[in-house]
This record gives structure tokens, sequence and C-alpha cells, in this order.
């Protein structure tokens, strides 16, 4: 069963970690630094969002291109973010595909630590709102 | 400028001209401080090691050329190391590949992620004293077995690995590993105990000063980037069949100017153009795309390595006795030659690589996700 069964589910919870990283002065500094944007595509549901030091896009509008695309399913990203899956075996099973300079794939992962930390409460505090709202509407849809 | 002199550039993405500056700088310690030694170095006895040559290449950024600039590296890819590799291989494939284990040391360390071990290890190569890493994949048993996937399940005999406590027990020998002599850490791959090398290995850094240690002596040995290596061994028997035949002359003529010569000169530099292609082709690939990709690098090696006997073998034959008397250096090259193509995949590993590429489904296949 996956993590998130809809694009809205999906955006809403990787939407708000990102929006939440690009408030840390720290991240976008370094992204700023680096000349960092990335795309990241998620599948199963499909879930797009563009990060660069100015902004955060969510959904179908995202640039077509930047330094960095990292595509994964929804679930995976799941596993990461909540530090149950590590990112070198993520890449090595093939479970996360990244597309442009490694170099730059390297600058971007300790930056991202914040994420890995607000993350599980983000996800928790999405999935108990979403069972309230089911419940309040006899059950799951 | 001849043809052999040329950089290729536009082959890859330089905006700021420093993959280009760092490839002159070692052209330059290669053809100057290295080529000289060569055949001194080849001759010296078996546990020499030349420590003032690494000093040098270490104060050019050679042990640190793909670290991040973070890590005080220079931060320049796999295509500025390749172009580099070839540049060290055209004058000493041993040397280069000193400096090409050092790399192949540190990538599990970058690629691990891990801040923590990142901080360790990756900043001992800045300092003003040479560092050398290696990478610990072969063993007595195992051998490629352990590099082809369809193999590992065959693997006997793998080191091991197992806690104790708050410590980590490493039990093993490994076997022709470059560097291991006198590499201050080792990324040693093992299985981690009660599991099979099927389900993957595990990438462990150890000091090497760590109680427990035996290491043997200097070995004589040491895909991208040996590929860059074979191209760099044929570049050196090119260039030297190209002097050699410039100025010989027989029947009244150079020898260039016969045809059967300008023959075999056309096919020998064309090799070398095609293999730095897909030496170059193949590491802006693994520059660029996680997971690594497998066809290309291993595409690039089989050929190099293949074109590499192939030119060396030629430029003995149009050079005569020269070619074959040890003073003038190309009985060196052919013999590196043919060590270029055992190491990091023999040619038959390479093919099983390549072929299960060419039989396997589109990996960038979505569903695959």
């Amino acid at each position: 069963m996956p993590v998130y069964d809809t694009t809205e589910q999906a955006e809403q919870v990787f939407g708000e970690l990102f929006r939440i990283l690009a408030e840390d002065e720290n991240f976008t500094t370094r992204l700023r630094e680096s000349g960092l944007t990335v795309r990241l595509l998620h599948k199963k549901p499909d879930c797009n969002i563009f990060v660069s030091p100015d902004d955060v896009l969510i959904g179908d509008e995202i640039p077509e291109s930047a330094a960095i695309t990292i595509k994964m399913s929804c679930d995976t990203a799941h596993a990461l973010w909540m530090g149950t899956l590590m990112m070198p075996t993520a890449v090595a099973t093939g479970k996360v595909r990244i597309r442009g300079k490694v170099a730059k794939v390297i600058e971007l992962i300790p930056i991202l630590q914040p994420a890995f930390d607000r993350y599980p409460e983000i996800a928790a505090s999405a999935t108990y709102r979403r069972e309230r709202a089911e419940s309040s509407m006899g059950g799951p849809k | 400028m001849s043809v052999l002199e040329r950089s290729p550039e536009a082959n890859f993405d330089d905006p700021q001209g420093e993959v280009s500056r760092f490839r002159e700088a070692v052209r330059k310690f290669a053809r100057e401080e290295i080529a000289p030694r060569a055949l001194e170095l080849d001759q010296q006895a078996h546990d020499h090691f030349a420590w003032d040559l690494v000093q040098e290449g270490h104060q050019l950024g050679l042990t640190r050329a793909m670290l991040p600039p973070h890590h005080g590296g220079l931060g320049l890819g796999v295509v500025g190391v390749c172009l580099a590799m070839e540049e060290l291989a055209a004058a000493c494939p041993g040397v280069a590949l000193i400096f090409g284990a050092t790399m192949l040391g540190q990538a599990p360390v970058l690629l691990s992620g891990d801040s923590r071990l990142q901080s360790r290890f990756l900043p001992l190569f800045s300092g003003d004293e040479a560092v050398l890493a290696c990478n610990a994949v072969c063993e007595e048993e195992a051998g490629t077995d352990l590099v082809i996937p369809q193999s590992t399940r065959h693997a006997r005999n793998v080191s091991t690995i197992h806690r104790e406590g708050a410590e980590y027990v490493l039990n093993g020998h490994k076997r022709v590993i470059t560097n291991a002599a006198v590499a201050t850490f080792a990324s040693v791959f093992v299985t981690l105990e009660g599991t099979s090398p099927e389900s993957g290995l595990t990438c462990v850094m150890v000091p090497l000063d760590t109680s427990g240690i035996t290491r043997g002596p200097v070995a004589d040995m040491a895909r991208s980037s040996v590929a860059a290596v074979s191209t760099g061994i044929a570049r050196h028997a090119l260039e030297t069949a190209v002097e050699f035949c410039g100025q010989r002359v027989q029947g009244g003529a150079p020898l260039r100017a016969h045809q059967m010569t300008a023959r075999k000169l056309a096919e020998m530099t064309s090799k070398v153009d095609a293999a730095r292609l897909l030496y170059l082709h193949s590491a802006n690939k693994v520059d660029n795309e996680l997971p690594a990709p497998e066809y290309e690098p291993a595409v690039a090696k089989l050929f190099a390595d293949r074109i590499a006997i192939e030119v060396a073998g030629d430029a003995v034959s149009l050079m005569g006795s020269r070619g074959f008397i040890r003073e003038f250096g190309l009985e060196k090259v052919l013999r590196d030659s043919y060590g270029a193509r055992i190491y990091e995949g023999t040619p038959e590993a390479l093919a099983l690589a390549i072929t299960d590429c060419l039989y396997r489904e589109d990996s960038d296949d979505d569903d695959d996700l």
C-alpha cells in the first residue's frame, strides 16, 4: 500500500517539507553559493517539485531543467526522509536516479539535513489530518 | 601544434577552463619529470616507491583532483581525472595508477554521503605531505567473481566483517591491491557475516595503521579511468612511432612516406582518437548520472585495452629492433599495454557486463522506481 494515494497528498507533504527548507537561510545561501537548482520528480503518484534559492514550485508547471534532477517514487522519498533507507543504497539499487553533476549532488546531500530532521513530524501530522478527515467522512476514500 | 597536441575541449563542458589547465599542468609534469625516469623506475628494485614524484603530483593536485572544493579538492570530476590519467600513462602507467588507486579509495567515502566519514578521511589529502589511499576488492580465491554480478554467488572465502560490542571485526586477505603497501587508509569490500556476497558487499574504511593488519610488499601491479590509462599507453607508442618514422630514412625516403608505414600510422592515430572519444563520453556520463552507468565505461575500457596492445605492437613493428630493445622504451609500453587489460575488469568480465546491458530492459523505465 503506497504511503501517499494521490498527487495532492504527496504535494502537500513534500511541498511543505521544501517550503520549510527554503526558509532556512543556511540552506538557501548554500544553494546560491553552489549555483544549485533541483527538480524532484516523484512517481507513484506523480509529484513534481522545483527548488531554487529563491523559490519552491510545485506541480506540472515546474521548469524543464535544473542543475540536478532527482527521480524516485513517493514511497522511496518517504523512506529516505524518514531515515529508513540510506541514499547510497537507494542509488545503488536504482530506486533513486539522479541526473546532473555528481560533484553538485555531493554538495547537495549535506545541506538537506534539516529535511531529514523535519520530515517525520510533517509526514505524521499529514497522516493524522488525513485520517481525521477520512473518519469524519465515514472511512477512507 | 600537431594533431597529437590538440586539446579535446570540444568533447566536454569546461566553461572555466579548469580541466584544460589541469591537463596542461599534468602533461608538463608527466613529460618533464616522469617520462625521463620511466625506464629507471621500471628497472628499480621491486619494493622501490617513487615518493618524490608522488609528492610533486600531490602539489599539482593529483591526490585531490576529484574531491569537492569544500573538502579541499579541485572538484574536477571524472572527465578531468581521465584526461590527467591519459597524460600520466603516456609517460608511465605505474605512476598513473598510484594516483588512480588513491581516487578509487576516495570514491566510496565521497559517495557514502556521510559527512562524518568525509570529515575524517578527505582532509588528509589537502595537507602539505602526500597521502595515498587504496581500494581493496580482489582476493586470493574471489577475484572477478566479486565484480561480475552474475558470479558473486560463486565467490568463495570472501573477507567478512561482524560487530563485537562497539567495534567491528574484519577478517580476510586481499591481494594485488595497488598502493596497499603505502596507503594511509583502504576502502575494503567485504561481506557482512551471515550474509552472502550476492546480497551486496559492504565497504569499510580501514586506517592501515590499525592493529592486526599485515601488508605485503609494494606490488608491480597497481573503467573510465583505466580506459584513459590504456589510451595514454597507446598514445605513448604512437608518439614514439611518429617521431621515429619521421626521421628514419629507408629506400631514399622517410619511413612515413612509405605507403605501408603511412597506413599503419593512420590506423594507430585513428584508434587513439577513438579510444579517447569513448572514454570522454563514458567519463561525462559518470560525471552526470547516478547510479553510475555500466555500459559506457565497460565499452570504453574494452576498446582502449585492445587498441593499446594493437598500437604498441604496431609501434614495435615499425621500429624494428629498436622497438624490442629495452633501452628505447617501447618494450615497456608493450608490457604495460597487457597489464592495463587485466585490472578493473578483464575483456571477458567486460564482455559479460556489456552483453548483459544489451539484453536488459531500459533502466530508465519509471515502473522500476
